[in-house]
């Protein structure tokens, strides 16, 4: 069998796999991409991201439209609804994101492979194919960026039929009337939100006090609140003792509590865990952590200096964006070329319905770190657009320096949240005082007025509300 | 196709079956009402146990077939399920529902005098079929419910086919007794077309009729290419199962089909190891 020499061997198609080829391409080297799929992008384009926002945004549309005009949505639309109808257009969105992810691996150059890939030796890699071929090529650097797949807890017996991980959730022909939602992180969060908004009854158990406990506790009380008024309920703290399908009609989650749940459909959401383990790592030498993801240092770079891993097989945040990020970091470093530093603000977006976003610090982070910091807040009931929109429950919050004058953070939650984030993320970087927030002119009626209601609260409050830390 | 077979394509005969399977005016068979309500009943927004077990009651035969194959071998009751109501909380809707289409189709469809061993063989080879479809939508994350009545009712054109050759032999007076080979060369050349027909006119979704049209071409199918494939390759296990096919564990292996599902090695001897539990299930729908 004769080995393809490659400058780098990119293994996995999706975000960070994508990027890390294309600027290796770009810089002139000769890479190889091999992929489990022909089509390009991963999970993300065809069971993750794209699937899952082409649904929610109809469920958005009818869940807006339900609140300016309710009377035309008098019936809930849970329990026989086609999901496929609410998904017309998800073939010609994948496609197109695909088709444009492909043209550009080949306007590129890049060679691609369809395969399992492993370790061979230390620089090669073998691909067998679905058909059964093997193939082997030499990679003068590798790049780990296969991804993740849905954890599966062991007493949860997923069985993609009435027990769904993400990976099956959107297989499903018809809305359930109920639906019970294992976890309260990210992906659950939004199915349960988007299946909530649609009608379904959905049900969050998790073992934390609060959903997403890493965002703003204000952003999450306005998301429970709005979670709540769509009919979805919230069992915090319980600890899960038995799932079974009755064999009837109904999944039945027992909890240790004593409490019994049923629904007709369940989703489990409990994490995702790194593609790394048929990869024969050993051979080259890459360490991975006890959690399964490779172990890199700021670079990508593993302890194998040849192979560098991007993207959720080196574990959080595991956001798209982050990952394109890293791949293109990555490439660059792997073949001595500056990479720009690590960006400090990363924007985090969540598609729940409302949706939210954060950039830089929290305020407990900004009390932490400053001793204390000054916190304006705007409630979209108070914008002209948050009424228009119908989206009262609406917030966005700074978060300024002990002074008042800095801009150290924004949390918003709302119609919008996870464009309006990218203004607070330039200002961040460009050390933007709150007093341009005061001084520009935004565009009336817009939610980005939100800013400029929010740095107002600020400068009111420098000299009377500095808080102390402790 | 042997000669025999091309001449009876091209001629009067051939023409007036491909005539009919192209008319709006063909007359298909009917699902019971039973059955039609029975799967209204499962898909829509209210099902309930006692209307379910209802609906079956009121129709006796089917309702003493639900209870045979629900006390059979492939749903191991613990002790015999002497009610449908029974059965309907043991199997759960969705099974009941399965075990009542199968019921009906076979009854109605699946039934041309003279040829009762042709179509028993055809009717075992679908069931194992819908059972092996239903796996691959499992390893393929895709829907597994309707996966399983695509690969179950992916041949049920063919006796419709041979009911059209039956009827046109007999207008036609040939002396000549209908031989099997021309019986299936004649199901396989319409088959596919009719089975398509039969599930529009049965209101199924577009995806299940174009998986069944297709499974033997899903180049054809369009959009639902994938769920063609899927039925066409569950129909190809199952020819192996059955042993009703020359192809090797290997050979199914290497099929097009298995590339181009992207399933890979693991998944797909993960499947081949289901076949004595497949074949064992499907007895109870025979």
């Amino acid at each position: 069998m004769s080995t393809e020499k490659f400058d780098l061997i990119v293994i996995g198609g999706g975000p960070a796999g994508h990027k890390a080829a294309i600027q290796a391409a770009k810089v002139g080297k000769r890479v190889l991409l091999t992929d489990l799929q022909q089509a390009v992008g991963g999970e993300c384009v065809h069971r993750g991201t794209i699937p899952s926002k082409t649904l929610r945004e109809t469920a958005l549309s009818l869940w807006s439209t339900s609140k300016l005009a309710p009377k035309l949505f008098e019936s809930s639309m849970a329990g026989g609804v086609k999901v496929e109808s609410l998904m017309r257009n998800l073939d010609s969105v994948r496609d197109a994101h695909a088709r444009f992810m492909s043209a550009q691996l080949e306007r590129n150059g890049i060679t691609r492979w369809r395969g399992r890939a492993k370790f061979h030796s230390e620089h090669e890699i073998s691909v067998r194919g679905p058909e059964l071929s093997d193939r082997v090529a030499y990679g003068e650097r590798i790049l780990i960026a296969t991804g993740s797949r849905p954890r599966r807890p062991d007493n949860i017996p997923v069985d993609h039929e009435h027990i769904l991980d993400s990976d099956s959730i959107l297989s499903l022909i018809y809305l359930p009337s109920s639906l019970t939602v294992i976890g309260s992180g990210v992906i659950a969060c939004e199915f349960a939100t988007v299946f909530a908004a649609l009608g379904v009854d959905v049900t969050i158990i998790d073992k934390y006090e609060r959903p997403l406990a890493f965002m703003d506790p204000e952003l999450i009380d306005c998301f429970l609140e709005s979670f709540k008024s769509m009919g979805g309920t919230f069992l915090p703290k319980r600890e899960i003792e038995k799932v079974a399908w009755d064999g009837l009609s109904a999944v039945e989650t027992t909890l240790e509590s004593g409490e019994v749940i049923r629904s007709e459909k369940m989703f489990v959401a409990q994490g995702r865990i790194a593609c790394v383990n048929d990869l024969n790592l050993e051979v080259a030498g890459v360490e991975v952590s006890n959690r399964g993801t490779v172990v890199v240092d700021k670079f990508c770079q593993s302890s194998a200096p040849h192979v560098y891993a991007a993207g959720d097989a080196i574990g959080p945040p595991a956001l798209a964006a982050a990952s394109m990020e890293q791949g293109r970091r990555a490439a660059l470093h792997a073949f001595d070329l500056p990479a720009p530093e690590e960006s400090s603000t990363l924007p985090i977006g969540i598609y729940t319905i409302p949706e939210m976003a954060s950039v830089g610090m929290s305020e407990e982070q900004a009390i932490a770190e400053h001793g204390s910091a000054v916190v304006g807040r705007s409630k979209f009931e108070e914008l002209a657009r948050g009424q228009i929109c119908g989206d009262v429950g609406g917030m966005l919050k700074l978060v300024a320096d002990p002074s008042g004058k800095q801009l150290l953070g924004a949390h918003i939650v709302g119609h919008g949240a996870t464009e309006l984030i990218h203004v607070a993320q330039m200002a961040i970087q460009a050390g933007t005082t709150i007093d341009v927030f005061v001084d520009s002119i935004f565009n009336f009626p817009t939610m980005a007025e939100g800013y400029r209601v929010a740095a107002i609260k600020i400068v009111q409050a420098r000299p009377a509300q500095i808080r102390r830390a402790g | 196709m042997s000669p025999n077979l091309d001449a009876l394509i091209s001629g009067p005969i051939g023409l007036s079956i491909q005539a009919q399977a192209q008319s709006d005016d063909l007359d298909l068979p009917v699902l019971p009402n039973s059955a039609t309500e029975v799967l209204a009943l499962c898909n829509g927004p209210d099902c309930d146990a006692r209307e379910l077990a209802f609906k079956i009651e009121r129709d006796q035969s089917l309702a003493g077939h639900v209870l045979h194959v629900s006390n059979s071998a492939a749903y191991a009751p613990n002790e015999p399920i002497v009610s449908l109501s029974q059965a309907v909380a043991r199997l759960g809707f969705g099974t009941v529902c399965e075990i009542s289409i199968a019921i009906a189709v076979k009854g109605k469809v699946f039934n041309v005098p003279g040829f009762e061993s042709t179509l028993a063989g055809l009717w075992r080879h679908s069931a194992v079929t819908g059972f092996y479809a239903k796996e691959i939508a499992r390893v393929l994350r895709k829907n597994v419910e309707g996966a399983f009545l695509c690969g179950l009712l992916h041949e049920v054109g063919k006796p419709v086919a041979l009911q059209l050759l039956v009827d046109a032999w007999k207008e036609a007076g040939v002396d000549e007794k209908l031989d099997a080979e021309v019986a299936t060369g004649v199901m396989d050349k319409f088959g596919g077309i009719l089975g398509g027909t039969l599930l529009s006119k049965w209101d199924f979704a577009p995806w299940m009729q174009a998986a069944v049209e297709y499974c033997h071409d899903a180049d054809s199918a369009g959009q639902f290419r994938e769920q063609a494939m899927m039925t066409g390759l569950a129909n190809r296990l199952s020819n192996w199962a059955l042993g009703s096919s020359d192809e090797t564990a290997d050979d199914l292996a290497r099929l097009q089909l298995v590339s181009d599902l992207e399933i890979y090695e693991n998944d797909f001897e993960e499947l081949l190891g289901m076949k004595d539990t497949i074949l064992e299930t499907a007895k109870a729908f025979q």
